[in-house]
């Protein structure tokens, strides 16, 4: 199995470990005022990238510990760059899907909670996309 | 449904000619890393034209010898 392959399944679970209780205690919370939810959702989405990013970056280090460094030092060729280019590809196309979808839930009047929910969501969904095109094209070839 | 044109290869024919050349040795000279060389010999990624060139010239072989192109026609036969 490619190094790139285990560190996206190992990401793949700690992102789900990570973001779906993040995301359930922001469902929970009550907000007053208008101001107060913005600003909540605000730390929400800082708190969302932020945390999705050192978990990839906690994965690699995990991966590299259990497999003593191996697999590390392989050269990036063609086939990783290609590989990569996918799944970049997926994670624009269903973010931008999902940003879509967000501005026509406010366009519409929507509940503010409802479209930051769903731009939230479109988020980690393009996010578990970009994996799982790394494990399937390494798997399966793409 | 209609099939795919593929690229069928040679290269475990000619790592066991080369000596039983290891799938490592072949990347290593070639540049690219071991799971690469064994996505292109089990059919699962198609190499560019310069990396194709690189791995027949390993072989001392033309690129034609190594590597075929396959018409979804001639795959089904």
């Amino acid at each position: 199995m490619h190094i790139i392959q285990k560190v996206s399944i190992v990401s793949l679970f700690l992102n789900l470990a990570f973001a779906i209780p993040l995301t359930l205690r922001q469902r929970g919370l009550a907000h007053p005022d208008l101001q107060a939810a913005v600003k909540s959702w605000g730390i929400y989405f800082l708190i969302l990238m932020g945390g999705m990013v050192a978990v990839n970056i906690l994965a690699a280090i995990l991966i590299a510990i259990f497999s003593r460094g191996q697999g590390f030092d392989d050269p990036t060729d063609e086939r990783d760059r290609m590989i990569e280019l996918k799944a970049v590809r997926v994670f624009n196309i269903l973010f931008f899907l999902s940003f879509l979808a967000f501005a026509a839930l406010m366009a519409l009047g929507l509940e503010l909670f409802a479209a930051f929910f769903w731009l939230a969501a479109g988020i980690f969904v393009s996010g578990l996309a970009l994996h799982l095109t790394f494990i399937i094209c390494y798997q399966r070839g793409c | 449904m209609k099939g795919k044109d593929s690229i069928t290869n040679t290269i475990r024919t000619q790592r066991f000619f080369a000596g039983e050349m290891t799938q490592q040795e072949l990347a290593n000279r070639v540049g690219v890393s071991r799971q690469t060389i064994l996505a292109i010999e089990n059919g699962k990624y198609a190499p560019s034209l310069l990396l194709a060139f690189q791995i027949a010239g390993v072989f001392g072989k033309p690129l034609t010898e190594v590597f075929h192109y396959q018409t979804a026609k001639e795959s089904k036969k």
